[in-house]
């Protein structure tokens, strides 16, 4: 009887413990956040802007921003803090080059989910921006229970043991809209794929992190891409006729002289040697 | 060769990276906050390789034949204040220019001074007093036809630049000042002399 006793005791216990290690233990488990630049543009899902002319003015004024996405404009993983620090990598870029005046980093505050070309025309009157580089968002995360998990069961497992991987994948991609025009000008995107491992009850924060490193690695991906495209797209225009350059008046200045400038030089210098002898 | 050293540097910053001689190019936005010793480095940075070529060798062949007339430090203390001078005038008479750089304006000045020397210093009208006349006519044409006609022709800017005629005009007059100032000291100093 006392054996009895004891044997459905541990049984017992046993079954306690696997019920309480199965709170730890996730099945594969999937989160995803995105933001669709088409979403934003197209809410209505009307067709692309009718082919027109682009007019270019130089030094160009840009802007940047994250698409909202479709939930109402909230990323869970990134802050509108780090948002700001990503961003200000992609303002780098910009400002490398001369035909950019002014950068306007635009906080996810001032652009409605799914505002089209209309939310862009009140941002371009508001920021002073004529061409909009929007960067919107893709990540994947994978959460699978590996081989060691079954060690959630002794409770100490779940503080100790890494049976939990994650794999974060991630993509991101810069699309520069003129305004006016409405016309993608060019785009640039970035991937990475983050893995890692946490133990039950470390798993959310080693996520988040990892999703946040997603992110960063993404837009350090897409960063020479940028500078690439831009690159691309400046001789790209000079012969596309479907995009015309102007220049603000006295934008620009340069101090120069013409060859038959240089020519009459050359012969100034000469009659002024052959006085000397 | 003061003036062939101020091409060399010209052609030293062409070849430094964009992110370089962007630093030091004139960038109105940028001296506002700060970085004044763009209004002397913009003037060996350039728009284009043919501006490049065109600018610094004008500025070499006209710095040696104006340096065979003069003291070499009295040609780079006029170099030293002539820089920031042709900026400042563009900074706060032409308020719209954003950007700017070329040697011309430097190359303007020299212009002049050759001009003038040729001018001041040959018999009157012998044939060298009449090149002076040419030679500064010339200088007065180019003014003219960019600032007023529009010429981007009498320049070999890239397309997307305006021509900065002020800094021409700038330089021209820098140029006119030193030499009349400097011969103002010469005849003190014979009248002196003869006294």
């Amino acid at each position: 009887m006392r054996f009895e006793v004891r044997l459905f005791s541990l049984i017992l216990v046993a079954a306690i413990l696997g019920s309480c290690a199965t709170a730890f233990w996730n099945t594969e488990y999937k989160r995803r956040e995105a933001s669709s630049v088409v979403d934003y543009l197209y809410p209505k899902g009307e067709p692309a802007a009718a082919e027109m002319v682009t007019h270019i003015t130089l030094p160009v004024k840009v802007g940047i921003a994250f698409v909202p996405d479709g939930r109402g404009g909230i990323s869970t993983s990134l802050s509108e803090e780090k948002k700001m620090a990503l961003l200000k990598q992609v303002k780098d870029v910009f400002e490398k080059y001369e035909y950019v005046q002014k950068i306007e980093i635009i906080p996810s505050a001032y652009l409605r989910p799914r505002g089209g070309f209309d939310n862009l025309q009140q941002l371009s009157s508001m920021f002073g921006v004529d061409v909009m580089a929007l960067v919107s968002y893709d990540q994947i995360q994978f959460d699978d229970p590996n081989a060691l998990s079954f060690l959630y069961w002794t409770i100490v497992g779940a503080y100790v043991v890494k049976g939990d991987q994650h794999d974060t994948q991630t993509m991101v991609d810069a699309s520069v809209f003129d305004i006016h025009s409405k016309k993608l000008l060019f785009r640039a995107p970035g991937t990475s794929m983050i893995k890692g491992t946490a133990t039950a009850m470390k798993y959310q924060e080693i996520a988040r992190a990892g999703r946040e490193e997603g992110y960063a690695k993404a837009v350090g991906e897409m960063i020479p891409n940028l500078e690439k495209e831009m690159a691309a797209f400046k001789e790209r225009i000079k012969g596309d006729a479907s995009v015309q350059i102007h220049h603000r008046q006295g934008s620009s200045g340069g101090g120069s002289f013409s060859m038959p400038a240089l020519m009459a030089t050359a012969c100034f210098a000469l009659l002024i040697a052959f006085r000397r002898r | 060769m003061l003036g062939v050293c101020f091409a060399l540097i010209c052609w030293i910053v062409w070849f430094l990276p964009d992110t370089t001689s962007s630093t030091l190019a004139f960038d109105r936005q940028a001296i506002v906050a700060g970085q004044l010793w763009r209004l002397w480095t913009c003037h060996v940075t350039h728009f284009s390789w043919q501006q490049l070529s065109i600018d610094s060798s004008v500025v070499a062949i006209l710095g040696y034949t104006v340096q065979r007339h003069m003291k070499a430090m009295h040609l780079m203390a006029l170099f030293t204040l002539a820089l920031p001078l042709v900026s400042l005038a563009i900074f706060w008479l032409v308020p719209d220019m954003l950007h700017y750089r070329g040697a011309s304006g430097i190359g303007a000045m020299l212009w002049m001074m050759a001009a003038c020397q040729m001018l001041l210093q040959s018999r009157r009208y012998s044939a060298y007093f009449w090149l002076g006349i040419i030679f500064l006519t010339l200088l007065f044409a180019k003014l003219i036809g960019e600032a007023f006609l529009g010429m981007q022709a009498v320049s070999a800017l890239p397309g997307n630049v305006q021509v900065a005629w002020q800094a021409h005009l700038f330089g021209a007059i820098i140029g006119g000042m030193d030499f009349f100032l400097a011969q103002c000291c010469i005849n003190r100093r014979h009248a002196a002399f003869e006294k």
